[in-house]
């Protein structure tokens, strides 16, 4: 990869023809910045090396955000002030196609680069960036620096921008502060803003992570910059503590969705932590059972039941069953399996055993359905007359509706094993979990029950001791 | 070898160009024009793609052979337009930043040879020559400068390097009078004052034009 993205700017500006010059030096360019983060959208637009126009529109369609890419075959600085003076005001990234081999003279490209949060920079620089990425802190500076990099970074910058960086975090995760101190400086230099918020925040988490004080930590603490897809990998990935504050406040802004998108090796001890530490604040839409024997590659894996993300939803998985958990709507879980429903001694069982309140129920006989429910949506388990229809073989229950604190409902449908609420009603995952998806399955060991307990119980943090350690992560 | 900034910085033969004092008829002077002329093209919002001789990589897209002489020539500037009436059609541009005449005229008749050279043998890239400039010459004679006799009388002038010949009649019977044709009708002669330049887009209506630009694009697409 070293040598591929300037021999590729090389070979097409060795195209005889002006058009397939043009096109080869924008798909090098693309190629190259598609290699620094999954999931980016690259537009080439009809212009290139125009004085207004980018050659290049940047998308991260998740984040709603995209940033303009100009071409420059000029390398001279003045000519890319003048360049940084028209297009600054949409903080773009000017990428030259031959190396920067002079210095900036005056200093003024880099304070009119830096002054607009325009990044300048060459195939070099760009390159090294996305050689180091395979190091996962280098690969979220290079993203960090995609989203938002400025000033000048050619060959030497970056090298010593991957140099800071790595001895930064080994140095957070010791608890060190002059190193620590040296990456938050690079990233108020190098990022706008936001994303050196963001970097800082990381930092400041695996920091934290490891062990050493908050208050000692060497950087901003007015920090905004949400944590992306990858910042939150990262630190599953990477921390040691098992800190439960820690990770809740790790969690304050994530969302299902965030986490139903997180690729992430299985079993994953911190997805343990950081799921249950903010199990009462992760709403799901909807949730499905399916009887799933142990894969030949998990025979290894001790823990059940355990968190993990499969087949784009956060999932818990059971020594032969699995529930996946929808952040948005019940067409995000996998199809379902048809089934005749449950009988109503069965249901009772469940819902008597683990204190579940039904309101509503729809049984069938035959060809008939029977709805039973109660005005008042009361607990209608106890019923005798429902006890009586428990007796009849033929009586299935194909939905059942748990009632919540406040009136809440969920619906739990034994044709499907799903359960949801009603129209877009979500339900933090603590909720979900200990009370429809006790109605879908049977628990019969106290020790996995024990076990699903603590796989969703937030800590109990004190508001006011809550407020003090908040970092607003 | 300098040091600025606490790098090695090797003074390259452009930056003196840029950077040293220079008269009214420098390279300095003609590379700052060739510059502004650029921006200016560009700030029509009718010039999709430019290069110019300065840029290191394209400039090649701007050279072209005498048939008899070893030394290419080059263009200051090219391109392609974007647009209903001249969109995907390429130019190439002679940029001339004198303040007065003084040797205009022979620059463009130089210009117009080099045109009929180019267009004999890369006519996709010659759609359209421009001549910029920020002074005229021979004004009396404004109308005359693109018709085929003017082409005719510069194309004789280099009839060594285009035709291997000094002998005017000779030369004359090699002439292609399509291409003659050819040039005069794809010349604009553009005359740009300082002032002028600063009449494009302004800087509040950047971005709204940019995006009305890509906008256009995207509906084409």
């Amino acid at each position: 990869m070293t040598e591929s993205f300037v021999a590729a700017i090389d070979q097409a500006l060795h195209e005889p023809e002006p058009s397939a010059r043009v096109d080869g030096i924008k798909l090098a360019v693309s190629r190259q910045l598609e290699g620094i983060e999954r999931g980016l959208r690259i537009k080439h637009t009809e212009y290139f090396n125009n004085s207004i126009a980018p050659d290049m529109i940047v998308e991260w369609p998740r984040e709603d955000r995209k940033r303009f890419v100009f071409l420059r075959a000029n390398q001279h600085p003045k000519w890319l002030e003048e360049d940084v003076k028209i297009v600054g005001q949409s903080h773009p990234i000017i990428v030259t196609l031959q190396s920067t081999t002079s210095a900036d003279p005056e200093n003024g490209l880099q304070q009119a680069a830096r002054g607009s949060d325009t990044l300048v920079t060459d195939p070099v620089g760009v390159q090294e960036l996305v050689q180091g990425r395979e190091r996962l802190a280098v690969a979220l500076l290079s993203q960090a620096v995609l989203r938002g990099g400025r000033g000048l970074l050619g060959h030497d910058e970056a090298t010593n921008a991957t140099t800071v960086l790595n001895d930064g975090f080994l140095a957070a995760e010791r608890g060190a502060v002059l190193p620590t101190r040296n990456a938050t400086a690079l990233f108020a230099k190098l990022l706008a803003d936001e994303q050196a918020g963001r970097m800082t925040r990381v930092l400041q988490s695996v920091w934290e992570g490891h062990g050493a004080p908050p208050a000692d930590f060497p950087g901003r603490r007015d920090l905004s910059g949400r944590l992306t897809d990858n910042d939150i990998a990262f630190l599953v990935e990477n921390l040691t503590t098992d800190d439960a504050h820690f990770w809740r406040r790790i969690g304050r802004a994530l969302t299902l969705d965030q986490l139903s998108r997180l690729s992430l090796a299985d079993p994953s001890v911190n997805l343990q932590r950081l799921v249950a530490s903010n199990a009462d604040r992760l709403t799901g839409k909807a949730m499905r059972l399916f009887h799933e024997p142990q894969r030949v590659d998990e025979v290894d894996v001790q823990q059940v039941p355990r968190w993990l993300i499969a087949r784009g939803c956060l999932t818990l998985r059971g020594e032969d069953w699995s529930l996946y958990i929808a952040p948005n709507s019940v067409d995000q879980l996998p199809r379902p399996e048809q089934r005749d429903g449950i009988p109503v001694s069965r249901l009772r069982a469940r819902s008597l055993s683990r204190s579940v309140t039904i309101g509503h129920l729809e049984l069938t006989s035959g060809d008939r359905i029977i709805t039973y429910a109660s005005r008042g949506m009361e607990n209608v388990i106890n019923d005798d007359r429902l006890i009586d229809l428990a007796e009849s073989p033929d009586v299935l229950i194909h939905r059942a509706t748990v009632v919540l604190s406040g009136g809440r409902r969920i619906v739990c449908d034994f044709t499907t094993l799903t359960a949801q609420g009603h129209t877009s009603a979500t339900f933090p995952l603590d909720e979900l979990i200990g009370s429809a998806f006790l109605l879908l399955k049977d628990i019969d060991h106290e020790a996995t029950l024990a076990a699903i307990r603590d796989l969703t119980t937030a800590p109990t943090v004190p508001d006011a001791e809550q407020l003090s350690l908040d970092l607003d992560l | 070898m300098n040091v600025i900034a606490g790098r090695p910085y090797q003074i390259s033969q452009a930056d003196l160009r840029y950077w040293l004092v220079a008269g009214e008829d420098s390279q300095l002077r003609g590379i700052q024009k060739l510059r502004r002329a650029k921006r200016w093209l560009d700030s029509s919002t009718r010039v999709a793609q430019s290069w110019t001789v300065e840029d290191e990589g394209l400039k090649e897209m701007l050279e072209f052979s005498w048939p008899h002489w070893d030394k290419p020539f080059s263009f200051d500037l090219g391109g392609r337009f974007r647009g209903t009436e001249h969109g995907g059609k390429m130019f190439v541009a002679e940029v001339k930043g004198y303040r007065a005449e003084y040797d205009l005229s022979s620059h463009f008749q130089s210009f117009l040879a080099k045109c009929y050279v180019a267009l004999s043998s890369r006519p996709k890239r010659c759609d359209h020559f421009m001549w910029i400039s920020w002074a005229p010459f021979q004004a009396r004679h404004w109308d005359q400068h693109p018709t085929v006799d003017s082409v005719k009388n510069a194309v004789l002038k280099e009839s060594k390097r285009i035709f291997d010949t000094e002998d005017p009649h000779v030369a004359e019977l090699r002439l292609d009078a399509g291409t003659l044709t050819g040039v005069a009708q794809r010349l604009w002669l553009i005359t740009l004052c300082d002032k002028q330049e600063n009449l494009v887009i302004a800087d509040n209506h950047y971005r709204d034009v940019v995006s009305l630009m890509l906008a256009e694009e995207r509906a084409a697409l």
